[in-house]
């Protein structure tokens, strides 16, 4: 039954012209009864949303705001605020700053909580197709629990873009294990309602298979799309996707769907910005993707070349054939030579690394962080997030997946058993992300994007036990660990905090900066002056200005730059990284009659600046 | 379709269905609310960056009105200890190496941080007393601490609690006065709190004193 469509008696057809009153209040009452929790859920929220105050995430005031202002008005020299970042895909950046620089301070909780909502619904679908012989209040208590655990719920109604990227994530999922309409394996007789593991011939491998593998793939790609970071965790869900699809070929269409939306979208942006400061589109890069320049353009268009091709071959001239095509040795090895690329991804990662505060040293290291349950160590040190935090997800992910691994070896002896495959897949799918993530970056946030699914892994092992009374328990088990946060709240770190936040302590329910306030910092700021924006946490101040009259520096210019500097110059900085002021006077950059204006929640350092005479003279026996 | 075993598509309907099915059956249904649903977002989207505001810059009258209005708020009472909290006058004295003040007063987040104030036309300020504590180790509660005007220097031991330091000021109705240290640390490197922030020392506010008092 799928409660989003109650089912209608015959009494009163689901299409029959001109519903009577009745018969409406039937079919609501049916649908409140089927959905009450995700609808309670969904609007807690939006709730939630609002209540954690006006959004002052320390990523977003520091870099993402301006930047995703900046580029949205068509300004690519960003003059040292995110200058590489500017090459990945910024959709999410420029959606959260229009909000942020418009309207009343609720507008963007708002716009993020209902976005954020979406994910209840969407794990409810998502669990009813992955354990459809599961209860309906636990397909419902799971989709709650998506949103309920401290390391989603302290995600909700803010712009770290996490929860944005777990939707697509969900949707993708969703597809993969979907149903095909009429499938006479979709039901109670099989636990999956098994989409894309049918019988694995050429015919059955159609274009509805291929279309619908692919766009799989092309939701996915969504995900890194919103939130470039989750481009370095889409190898551990590939991991998952041969097992999942049950067929080489289908492998194949998926990840053309996945690589060929990628490409187009983060291609094409860089291909706008490349345009845009350099003149020619050949000199585009992307972050993350190892080759640039025309090489990088020559694989997009082979990409979609090959994706294009992929959607429009009949199946027999394209698939593999058929005994290789769907082996479980074809479907093991493919799966092996994954964990190798993710292992290899996760090695560069590593060394890549930029904060060695959460990464793990050694394998002993590892399993201490995967089973524990984020408290703090050492009295206030925080263990792989900034915030304390109590969460069981990360270690029942753990269980799952290592009873995920100790099963895959039955796929060889089982080859009938429909039901194995597509389970084993949605847990590795889910669950691999969260052990790889800890590896490479020892982060917990980068893989947060798959903590609301946890709920539907653990439900997609149980789904494998025949008897009803065991499937129960260990669903109820599920239920009980993600849930335990909730009960268990006199730890020192049970609080649920608002991530990242700036104004950390307490919500703040009013403009961080108010319109008195930007008005006072702009009457300071001369028309058409150079402002050098210097330290942390100040830059978000220039959205809310919004003058384009203004040219912004946010690195320290060379002395060449100074010496070419015209007009009113004002250093603007944050009052806490004034010992940098000084370095600025190397460059030939004076300052003086320094003031700082103490406004109700932040501060704002002002000096006036002026070019060194000395400088100029370098500056004219130079030219 | 011969996959499903089904006729090939031969009416308009037909074609429909069969397109449906090829599409994912349920998901084509639902395409013209999808796309209503993305239109909405796109257009709301659109109408809050077009209605995105932009200030106009400030003509020479009025810059130069939000400057005096600036060394305005820098003039203080004398004879009166002046808290340095959030949201006292006394907060907008807190020159560079502060942090923003709290509700108790203002944190030194560097080696060096200044106090710039003024007094009304007429006083002659004689000496500041500055009210702060120290940001010290359980087992090493010492901190050195210099505070300097432009015609004295003062250093003391801190201790770690509420003390205050007393230097001698030129007179001049507008002060500048600057207090260093030799060290500064995180509470949380001094297991003390979490917070990761380095610290010198906790400025609760200051007292001015003038000749004849």
């Amino acid at each position: 039954m799928n409660p989003l469509s109650p089912p209608v008696s015959n009494s009163t057809p689901r299409n029959r012209p001109g519903l009577d009153g009745w018969a409406a209040h039937h079919l609501v009452f049916q649908f409140v009864r089927s959905c009450w929790l995700v609808v309670v859920a969904s609007v807690l929220v939006l709730v939630e949303a609002f209540r954690k105050g006006v959004d002052t995430y320390y990523d977003f005031l520091n870099i993402k705001w301006v930047m995703g202002w900046m580029l949205s008005n068509g300004q690519f020299d960003l003059k040292g605020i995110a200058s590489t970042r500017k090459w990945g895909p910024p959709f999410l950046d420029i959606w959260n700053a229009t909000w942020s620089s418009t309207g009343p301070w609720w507008l963007p909780n708002v716009v993020h909580g209902v976005a954020h909502l979406l994910i209840v619904p969407s794990v409810f679908v998502l669990a009813q197709r992955v354990a459809p012989r599961a209860p309906n209040l636990i397909h419902q208590v799971v989709a709650a629990l998506a949103v309920l655990v401290p390391l989603v719920r302290m995600q909700i109604g803010t712009s770290t873009g996490h929860l944005y990227a777990a939707l697509p994530l969900i949707w993708s999922l969703a597809l993969l294990v979907g149903g095909r309409k009429g499938s006479d394996l979709r039901g109670r007789n099989s636990s999956f309602s098994w989409g894309t593991h049918w019988s694995p011939t050429p015919e059955a491998l159609g274009e509805e298979v291929c279309v619908r593998l692919f766009l799989a793939g092309a939701l996915l790609a969504l995900s890194p799309l919103l939130k470039p970071s989750v481009l370095s965790t889409v190898p551990a869900h590939l991991v998952a996707v041969a097992i999942l699809v049950g067929s080489v070929s289908g492998t194949v269409a998926f990840v053309l769907g996945f690589a060929a939306t990628y490409l187009l979208g983060a291609i094409g942006w860089a291909s706008v910005v490349a345009v845009a400061t350099t003149g020619s589109p050949l000199n585009v890069q992307s972050p993350g993707i190892p080759i640039a320049g025309p090489s990088l353009i020559v694989v997009t268009l082979v990409v979609l070349a090959l994706a294009v091709l992929s959607l429009r071959a009949t199946s027999w001239r394209f698939w593999l054939p058929t005994k290789f095509d769907a082996h479980p040795v074809a479907l093991l090895g493919l799966t092996f030579a994954m964990v190798v690329v993710s292992h290899a991804f996760a090695s560069y990662l590593r060394r890549a690394v930029p904060d060695y505060r959460w990464l793990i040293p050694d394998f002993a290291g590892l399993r201490d962080r995967l089973f524990h349950a984020g408290d703090l160590q050492f009295g206030y040190l925080t263990v792989d997030l900034e915030s304390a935090y109590f969460d069981t997800t990360i270690p029942l992910a753990m269980v799952l997946l290592g009873g995920a691994v100790l099963l895959l070896p039955l796929v060889l002896v089982r080859t009938g058993d429909k039901q194995l495959l597509p389970a084993l897949g949605v847990i590795i799918f889910i669950t691999y992300p969260l052990l790889y993530n800890m590896w490479a970056t020892g982060y917990t946030r980068y893989a947060s994007q798959v903590v609301p699914l946890v709920g539907v892994s653990g439900i997609a092992l149980f789904s494998l036990v025949n008897a009803r009374a065991v499937r129960l328990i260990g669903s109820l088990a599920v239920v009980a660990v993600l849930s335990l946060p909730m009960f268990l709240t006199n730890r020192v770190s049970a609080e649920v905090p608002r991530f990242g936040q700036v104004a950390y302590e307490t919500p703040v329910y009013e403009d961080f900066v108010s319109a008195e306030e930007i008005a006072v910092l702009n009457d300071l700021l001369p028309h058409q002056a150079t402002v050098l924006a210097i330290g942390t946490i100040n830059t978000y101040l220039v959205p809310q200005l919004g003058r384009d009259d203004l040219d912004w520096w946010f690195w320290e210019p060379k002395r060449d730059e100074v010496a070419q500097m015209e007009g009113d110059i004002i250093l603007l900085f944050n009052p806490g990284s004034s010992d940098e002021l000084p370095e600025y006077a190397e460059k030939g950059l004076l300052y003086d009659d320094c003031s700082v204006l103490r406004f109700r929640r932040t501060s704002v350092g002002l000096c006036i600046g002026s070019v060194d005479s000395a400088v100029r003279s370098e500056a004219l026996e130079s030219t | 379709m011969s996959r499903s075993g089904r006729n090939e598509p031969r009416t308009a309907s037909d074609e429909v269905e069969a397109s449906s099915n090829r599409h994912g059956g349920k998901v084509v249904g639902w395409i013209p609310l999808r796309i209503l649903a993305a239109s909405l977002v796109l257009a709301g989207f659109l109408a809050a960056r077009l209605s995105q505001s932009e200030l106009p810059p400030p003509n020479f009258a009025q810059f130069e009105a939000a400057r005096a209005d600036l060394a305005g708020s820098r003039v203080m009472p004398v004879g009166a200890f002046l808290e340095t909290a959030l949201d006292r006058e006394a907060a907008w004295t807190l020159g560079l190496g502060f942090l923003h003040p709290t509700a108790a007063g203002a944190w030194m987040s560097q080696l060096s941080a200044s106090l710039r104030f003024a007094v009304e036309d007429g006083l002659s300020p004689t000496s500041v007393e500055i009210e702060l504590r120290p940001l010290v180790a359980a087992s090493d509660r010492e901190r050195k601490v210099t505070v300097t005007s432009s015609v004295d220097e003062v250093t003391a031991i801190l201790m770690g609690g509420r003390e205050n330091v007393l230097v001698a000021v030129d007179g001049e109705t507008e002060q500048l006065v600057t207090i260093s240290c030799d060290d500064i640390d995180s509470p949380i490197g001094l297991q003390l709190g979490p917070d990761r922030r380095a610290f010198c020392a906790f400025v609760f506010g200051y007292t001015i004193n003038v000749e004849g008092q």
